[in-house]
């Protein structure tokens, strides 16, 4: 059942035309894998599905419904759910605040002003954060975790809006292979679940080891898209992104 | 007067209007501090002017001389001030910059004042100054004309400057990317230094030039730095075409304004500014993203322990037997030491977990004072109506004033909060027949006697302020302070990021408006002081004192901040210079504030 669907999108900055006429679509429990060199336009691509961006045409929609405002509170609202490439989470408190701050609002209850939420969704939030491997780093300070743990953490808060489509822009960027290989599981796991994940990845054994349906990207078009084994041998892929960046660099 | 001859006025003003904007601007561009002493520049320039012009001969030339001379004058001050203070403050967060240059404000009022006196001092004007000639069938002053020109010809030749010299090169290099002056190797010391001093000088000649219409005296550099925050935000933070621009629009509307609608001259200047950063945020002329400067970097904050919670009690309940013993004066110290403490939680629920720096929170504080001093005369409502009126008026119009500040942020946000306040404290001053302006409210009491009014306020105060930090670690703290720690993390995961400030914006002019209301029953009165920008900045330096991320910092800082400035006060008639060298020892030294922890360093 296809979830997440975007057709035609395109967008500029000024001059510099980022994506043109992209389409995609993912479906419940698939992982389609987004590849390109430096500035091909993933980013750019999961800033749009996010809702962090606006398209200059095009139309994305979940279940068939047209997301038509770029509002990013929005599309999480209606079940998307992010990370992003530079890793981000709330540095002013603990691993757990930071994934129980992400249910209060999936929950609609920002708006409470006087009972501490320190037990607010606790068991929840706790057994999110076991799912991620975090599960005894839950009091520390979120600024304070080593980098492949914030990465885990923000996948952590992304899962505790109980997102169907996962946006993730390099889930496993700057991790040394070991812990790579834990975090592609994990999302594969996640994937296994039941939860459409789209993510992005220059690591090409993490691409052709998990995703099911790989989209090339190139000076923000698509050039090709199809199974991994069809990718390996396409040509035009070969040339602008694979000649030049050997599987396992 | 006809309406090309108010507009040719407008003009004029514009001149002035822009050259204190555009030295702020140039400064702002390539250093990314925002210099809060550029109006106390723009003031030493109308001194030094004058004491020049009274050496030299009444002539156009020695006009010019004394003009040059004072413009030379301060961008010396300037080069000075770059080199033993705001070089170290570069990589400081902008709060304690500029915290630090409120100081400079501070310091160079007392001295001002100690070498000038503090009279007003205006130029005799001779024969040349004072003729006019007749235009559009009226009588326009000459000198006026001459400013009329200032603007587009410093404009030109500031134009010239960083379109053709290599300097100028250098500047715009880095006033758009500042690693790239490093990568050409070009001394970041001496090219900031050169910087600050042009602006300087650009303020010092805009000081000298505007005394043929007005005068040399102690107000100017506050009413001189509003107008140019005014016109930098509108204009856009580091285009120098944008102030110009800027100026224009708000010198001509504000002269025709005057016509138009007297009353409303200072509002329109504020409708003016917010209307144009709804539509672009970063002003006419300035780019995307260039309103803010260095970010403060969030740091960890935990709910108070039951430890701390048992101080607190102890707190409340020592200040109570104090009060009880308390003499007269004692008695009106503490009761002014309570009420601040209300006012500075207040304050840093804004600037610490909402991420707002509001540099015009007096205006909350003003508003509630006036409102339940307003109650208390004019409609002789009882005591708890007055007091409840303070906090509703204050919510209410944070409400409508929140719409516009919460769009912005950084710099650009506080300069739009002190834009307000300075707003509504001119509001205080001309709407003579509500507030009776100078003069104030007097007669305002609360039917207690002052002992009773200390425990009231002491109340009010203690369980407003742990209401404040209840808040900061419920639901709704924990949702704001995300939206202050990863915007893009925090509305990626659904949160309503502006909302959620417009709600701290709000609570925050709630609770300094009731803090506000108490004060105006504790001490009889209220005058426009108590919206006037210095107490603005008391608020500021109470939560920096105590340290924006601590919970119990403002408390701290409210009542330390509230005993050196009475120390001060009675051990010395220069508190400005003292409380300003106070607080840039403070910026330079303890960043993180008495109750902060970690070693965060300005420099
Ligand atoms: N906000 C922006 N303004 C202007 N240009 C932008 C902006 N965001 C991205 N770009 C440009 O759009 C292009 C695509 O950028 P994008 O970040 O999407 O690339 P990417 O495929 O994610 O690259 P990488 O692999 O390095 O992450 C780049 O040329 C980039 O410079
Ligand atoms: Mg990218």
């Amino acid at each position: 059942m296809t979830l997440l669907r975007a057709d035609d999108l395109s967008v500029a900055f000024g001059a510099h035309q980022a994506l043109s006429e992209v389409s995609l679509s993912v479906a419940a429990g698939e992982m389609v894998a987004q590849i390109g060199p430096n500035g091909a336009g993933k980013s750019t691509l999961f800033n749009l599905l996010g809702g962090q961006l606006a398209a200059q045409s095009g139309r994305i929609t979940l279940r068939g419904v047209t997301l038509a405002k770029a509002d990013p509170a929005a599309f999480c609202r209606s079940g998307i759910g992010r990370i992003f490439q530079i890793t981000r989470c709330f540095a002013s408190m603990t691993v757990l605040a930071c994934v129980q701050t992400a249910m209060l609002a999936h929950h609609r209850q920002i708006w409470r002003f006087l009972r501490p939420a320190e037990r607010a969704f606790r068991p929840e939030a706790l057994d999110v954060l076991a799912r991620c491997g975090l599960g005894d780093q839950a009091g520390r300070d979120a600024a304070s975790l080593a980098y492949p743990d914030q990465k885990r953490l923000e996948l952590a808060v992304a899962l505790a809006s109980n997102p169907a489509v996962l946006l993730l822009d390099e889930p496993a960027s700057g991790l040394a292979a070991p812990e790579r290989l834990a975090m592609m599981r994990l999302v594969a796991e996640l994937a296994r679940q039941g939860i459409a994940v789209l993510f992005s990845e220059h690591d090409m054994q993490s691409v052709f080891g998990f995703a099911d349906r790989i989209i090339v990207l190139h000076q923000g078009r698509v050039i090709a898209t199809g199974t991994p084994s069809d990718i390996r041998t396409n040509p035009q892929v070969q040339d602008v992104y694979l000649g030049g960046n050997q599987p396992n660099e | 007067m006809s309406f090309a001859l108010q507009a040719l006025t407008g003009l004029a003003g514009a001149s002035s209007l822009f050259l204190v904007a555009c030295g702020l601007s140039v400064i702002f561009g390539v250093t990314r501090v925002v210099n809060f002493a550029h109006g106390s520049l723009f003031m030493l320039g109308a001194y030094l002017g004058w004491s020049l012009l009274r050496l030299l001969p009444h002539t156009p030339w020695g006009f010019g001389l004394g003009v040059a001379g004072a413009a030379i004058g301060v961008a010396a001050i300037g080069a000075v001030l770059e080199m033993a203070v705001l070089r170290r403050l570069y990589a400081a967060p902008e709060l304690l910059q500029l915290l630090a240059t409120f100081a400079l404000v501070l310091i160079i009022q007392d001295c001002v004042q100690a070498i000038w006196g503090p009279a007003e001092l205006s130029l005799p004007r001779p024969p040349f100054l004072r003729a006019s000639i007749t235009i559009l069938g009226g009588r326009f002053p000459r000198y006026d004309l001459w400013l009329i020109m200032a603007g587009p010809l410093v404009l030109g030749l500031l134009h010239l400057l960083f379109a053709r010299t290599r300097f100028g090169m250098v500047v715009r290099a880095a006033t758009e990317n500042r690693a790239l002056v490093a990568a050409f190797g070009i001394d970041q010391r001496r090219l900031f230094t050169l910087v600050f001093s042009l602006g300087a000088g650009l303020a010092g000649l805009g000081g000298a030039l505007s005394l043929p219409d007005g005068s040399a005296n102690i107000g100017l550099d506050l009413r001189s730095i509003t107008d140019a925050f005014v016109v930098v935000v509108v204009g856009g933070m580091g285009s120098i075409a944008g102030a110009y621009l800027a100026a224009v629009l708000i010198g001509v509307l504000q002269s025709l304004g005057l016509v138009w609608l007297p009353q409303g001259s200072l509002v329109l200047v504020f409708v003016i500014m917010a209307a144009v950063l709804v539509i672009r945020p970063q002003g006419l002329l300035g780019r995307a993203g260039s309103e803010t400067g260095q970010p403060d970097r969030p740091t960890p904050m935990r709910a108070a322990s039951a430890g701390g919670r048992i101080a607190f009690a102890v707190l409340v309940c020592a200040l109570a037997l104090a009060g009880s013993l308390a003499g007269p004066f004692w008695l009106a110290v503490l009761t002014e030491a309570v009420i601040a403490v209300l006012f500075a939680a207040s304050l840093h629920v804004m600037l610490g977990p909402g991420g707002m720096i509001s540099f015009g929170h007096a205006a909350w504080f003003g508003i509630g004072a006036y409102a339940a001093g307003l109650a208390a005369t004019s409609l002789a409502a009882p005591l708890p109506i007055s007091l409840l009126a303070a906090p509703v008026a204050a919510g209410l119009i944070a409400l409508l004033i929140g719409q516009v500040v919460v769009r912005l942020s950084g710099v650009a946000l506080a300069m739009l909060t002190l834009a307000f306040a300075q707003i509504a404290w001119a509001v205080a001053v001309q709407w003579t027949q509500l507030t009776g302006g100078d003069d104030g409210i007097l007669g305002i009491w609360p039917g207690l006697t002052p002992r009773g009014y200390f425990l009231l306020c002491l109340a009010v105060c203690a369980i407003g302020t742990a209401l404040l930090r209840q808040t900061l670690f419920a639901p709704f703290g924990l949702a704001l302070r995300a939206a202050r720690d990863a915007p893009l993390r925090a509305a990626a995961s659904g949160l309503p990021i502006a909302r959620l400030r417009l709600a701290a914006f709000v609570l925050s002019g709630t609770a300094a408006g009731l803090s506000g209301g108490l004060s105006a029953f504790a001490k009889g009165s209220v005058f426009p002081a108590s919206l006037a920008i210095d107490r603005s900045v008391d608020a500021l330096s109470m939560v920096l004192l105590g340290g924006v991320q601590s919970v119990s910092g403002p408390v701290i800082g409210a009542l330390a901040y509230t005993g050196l400035f009475d120390t001060l006060l009675l051990a010395s008639s220069h508190w400005r210079l003292w409380l300003g060298c106070a607080l840039l020892a403070l910026v330079l030294i303890r960043p993180q504030g008495l109750a902060g922890r970690g070693a965060g360093r300005a420099a």
